[in-house]
This record gives C-alpha cells, structure tokens and sequence, in this order.
C-alpha cells in the first residue's frame, strides 16, 4: 500500500457507467518521514469518505478491485485507509489533527 | 519479492470494511508496517510502503515483501485489498558465501 495525500477531486462526465457515482479523488504521493509531498500524482477510487488535506494508503492493480465499492469495476488505485497516526523510529512523524480535515494542503 | 527494514507502524480507524482479516498469530487487530525498501545488506533506500504485518516483525527486523495480486493467496487476505505484505522475518542472507544481513536473535 502507498502512502498519499488527497490534495482534490477529479471530475469526469464521460466514463463508463460502472464508475457512475464513484470519488475520483487526486492524490500526491508523499515521503513516509517527512511527509512532504512527492511531486507525483495518482487519482484513486474512494472507498472511505477521504477528505482533502488527509493521509490515506491506496492499493494498486488488481487489488484495487477487491473493495465493496470497486467490485467488479475498472479501478487500479484504491484509497482503503484514512491515516490517523504514523511512527518511525518511535518518533510520532504524523498525527491527524482535527483541523487537517477539510483542508487542502 | 522484495527486502525492506520494519520502521514503524501506521495507526488507521476508518477503512474499508473489506480492508483487512485477522492479522498474524497472536496479534491483536491488524498492524500496518511503515516499512522501508533495503538492500540485501539492510541498508534502507529511502522509500517506504504501508505492509499489512503476517508475521509480528519488530521494529528494524529485515521483512520480506509480497506485492500485487499475490498478496491475496494467503487465507486471511483471501478475496481482500491487500497488494503489500510483510509474509517473513529475514534471519541472514548470505553473498557468494559471505553474510551480508544476519538480525539480532
């Protein structure tokens, strides 16, 4: 699983009828420790309820397919996690604030 | 499958319900290892992944990774998102003879 953080939302009208009401969502891949982002991008299905400015894991390929949300449908990026806390080293380098909710950082 | 240092743990509550089985042997719910991509020396390269712990690695104990679909063919990852798992705990490896990683124990 890979760690990112949810900066928006991508919009699309013309899709398959199997993505009909489904969250795209943009992700940027971040750095474990710093958690700074990467520069690198990838939408990913929602299965959680994610919000921007939040930490989420995201599974690819073929696994993408095995959430109740994605069954059966064209999805390689799936967000299955909502990150509160992450430890390194036994240094706290995350933790979900309150106000990280509906931020976009 | 790759080699990568346990470095830390990730704390998660909200998730897709499909997320996850029974963890390992012993364990209390799931644990997600923040685990970082080694060489076969152990020395870390500075990228990390988020692994669903099947074995009860402690923290810097060598893992061995198991990524993509094959992450499903154990029998509590069976038909679930799951694309990173930490399947073993590396005691040594050896290079033409001589023990390049050898873990404490």
């Amino acid at each position: 699983m890979v760690l990112g953080r949810v900066k928006g939302t991508v919009v699309s009208t013309h899709k398959p009828d199997s993505l009909e009401g489904l969250r795209l969502l943009l992700l940027e891949k971040v750095d474990a420790v710093t958690l700074k982002g990467k520069g690198d991008y990838v939408v990913g299905i929602d299965s959680v309820g994610a919000n921007a400015g939040e930490i989420v894991f995201y599974v690819t390929g073929s696994s993408a397919r095995m959430t109740e949300a994605t069954k059966g449908k064209p999805s390689d990026a799936t967000i299955i996690a909502i990150v509160d806390v992450i430890e390194t080293d036994g240094v706290l380098t995350y933790e979900k604030s309150v106000d990280s909710g509906a931020q976009g950082t | 499958m790759n080699l990568a240092r346990m470095r830390g743990t990730a704390v998660v509550t909200r998730r897709s319900a499909k997320a996850v089985q029974s963890p390992a042997p012993g364990v209390e719910g799931a644990k997600w290892l923040m685990v970082e991509d080694c060489d076969q020396s152990g020395k870390g390269k500075g990228e990390y992944l988020v692994a669903l712990d099947m074995v009860g690695a402690d923290r810097g104990q060598m893992v061995l990774l198991t990524q993509g679909s094959s992450c499903r063919w154990t029998f509590r990852t069976d038909d679930r998102p799951m694309d990173t798992l930490a399947v073993a705990i590396v005691d040594q490896i050896d290079e033409r003879g001589v023990v390049t990683y050898a873990g404490q124990g």
